[in-house]
């Protein structure tokens, strides 16, 4: 553990902001993107289902 | 059904499947032989350094074994599959239950014979001993034998009978296997190593354990897939 | 025979409620998250690396409990053979596979600059995987098979299947490792982090509730587009 903290005390401090930046970019990404998803699969069977509704008889 | 007439139902099936095996011979004969293709594929990619390939040998004669299995299990339902033999199956009386204790039989024969043969090729082209606790080597093989022919059999039961079923049947099968395998590997490992017994006997008895969780839980669940 | 969805279940005030409840998820959302970030302190050894345990262990959690959702709804599916169950077995599936892949990421972008390396073979981390390898194969099966009745009774036998492997594969995993010796990952949480560790754990948990709602709703949505098709196909419109 220690040689491995030695070597990475080459690393500027602000480089762990860059991994913590990815980290919690990822996750809203991730999340928003699969809302986007299940949000449009909903508005895509709304339509569909209005527009079965409206054929006449 | 009784007991009885469930377990007759079973050796049937088991021998039916068993028997048209041994007709077409060259099936099983065909699968050895890719068994054993792949060992020495697994020698190319991990020799020819006898101590680096001596280590991966455990490794090796379980991955042959499944990725040759893997197409066992599959054909094991081919019978039913051509010419609709599996509606005329459901539609005899009798508890479904039997119906996957024969498959399983059968595929653990023909398993088992296939990993016999895995090893002793194993053995002379990993440059292996022969370990002096052979007999635990085999209990080892049986056990393994016993998880992966149960999932084999049950998983190929659903991948069969549907699309891309040769991808299918290893999406599926791999990552439920992963303990069986790990304490097969690690138990093998040992004993073919000549390391100390206890090692292969924890694992030997997780190996155990697991086995009877999937064969517990394969009956169970069993009646609602091959109904469907 | 799977009885069909009641459109019943996609109503206008369940939608309504559903909506509430994600704008509440979303606030809450971004203010634990805000809330972490602001009142941690660096830790000693980890330094500001400490904040990515905030998405990453309730990721973590969250691909735990969508499994069981998962197995819940399938066995219940199994008994009842109602599509409603069918249907929030295939949400919770889905919504399980999206956090196991969230979780396998960010464990790798925590794991880079701890240990230096993208992937250990980490018992947890390991599991992790196999259990996204086993969401893939369910969502693999609900997509080949085209058989309504066929793909519930299946999917629902191998998410069942799947689901109590878990915590087997978790075992087996942890026992290889300590086997070969290898260092397992720091699992102590300090207490100057656990306010914000719950409060996300919380937020997260509501994201999941949402997700597999709303999931189930777009495919009760679906089904139901899909009766109408038929039926107005077939001539004149009857609701089941």
């Amino acid at each position: 553990m220690r040689a491995r903290r030695r070597h990475w005390e080459g690393f500027r401090v602000n480089e762990n902001w860059l991994f913590v930046g990815a980290a919690f970019g990822l996750t809203w990404v991730v999340l928003v993107g699969y809302f986007v998803r299940v949000h449009g699969a909903v508005r895509r069977a709304q339509a569909l289902l209005d527009a079965a509704a409206v054929v006449p008889r | 059904m009784s007991m009885r007439a469930e377990w007759r139902r079973a050796r049937a099936i088991a021998w039916k499947d068993l028997t048209a095996e041994r007709r077409s011979k060259a099936q099983f004969n065909g699968v050895l032989a890719l068994a054993l293709t792949i060992l020495v594929m697994f020698g190319f990619a991990l020799g020819p350094d006898a101590q680096a390939i001596g280590d991966a040998a455990a490794g090796a004669i379980w991955l042959a074994a499944l990725f040759a299995g893997v197409l066992a299990f599959n054909r094991s339902y081919q019978t039913e599959l051509d010419g609709g033999a599996l509606e005329h199956l459901l539609l005899y009386p009798g508890s479904r239950r039997s119906i996957l204790a024969g498959k399983l039989m059968a595929n653990f024969a023909f398993v088992g014979a296939m990993l016999a043969v895995v090893v002793v090729a194993a053995i002379v082209l990993f440059h292996v001993q022969v370990p002096a606790r052979w007999p635990a080597l085999v209990g080892i093989l049986f056990l393994g034998a016993v998880g992966l022919t149960t999932l084999g059999t049950f998983y190929a039961a659903i991948a069969s009978r549907s699309r891309a079923r040769e991808v299918l049947l290893p999406l599926l099968l791999f990552p439920m296997l992963v303990p069986v395998l790990l304490a097969a590997m690690e138990a093998t490992k040992a004993l073919l190593g000549g390391n100390a017994m206890s090692d292969a006997g924890a694992w030997a008895r997780l190996l155990l354990v697991f086995d009877v969780i999937f064969l517990v839980a394969t009956f169970l669940v069993f009646e609602s897939v091959i109904e469907a | 025979m799977t009885h069909a969805v009641s459109l019943s279940a996609a109503s206008a005030t369940g939608t309504a409620r559903r909506s509430w409840f994600g704008w509440f998820t979303l606030v809450f959302l971004v203010f634990s998250q805000v809330t972490a970030i602001l009142i941690s302190p660096p830790d000693r050894d980890m330094g500001d690396l400490q904040k990515i345990m905030y998405v990453h262990v309730p990721a973590a959690w969250m691909t735990m409990l969508a499994p069981l959702a998962l197995l819940a709804f399938g066995v219940r599916y199994l008994f009842t053979h109602r599509e409603e169950d069918d249907l929030l077995a295939a949400a919770s599936g889905e919504v399980a596979l999206v956090f196991a892949g969230l979780t396998l990421a960010l464990g790798m972008i925590w794991g880079r600059p701890t240990w230096g390396v993208w992937w250990t073979w980490d018992p947890r981390l390991t599991s992790t995987l196999v259990l996204f390898l086993i969401l893939a194969g369910y969502l693999s099966i609900r997509a080949l098979i085209d058989d309504r009745d066929q793909r519930a009774q299946w999917s629902a036998a191998v998410g069942v299947l799947g689901a109590i492997n878990v915590p087997i594969v978790y075992m087996s995993v942890r026992w290889w490792r300590t086997i070969h010796q290898i260092q397992s990952s720091p699992a102590t949480v300090d207490p100057a982090y656990v306010i914000g560790l719950r409060l996300n754990a919380f937020a997260f948990l509501f994201v999941m509730i949402y997700f597999i709602r709303r999931r189930r709703d777009a495919f009760v949505l679906e089904r139901a587009a899909e009766h109408a098709g038929e039926a107005a196909a077939l001539g004149g419109l009857s609701r089941e």
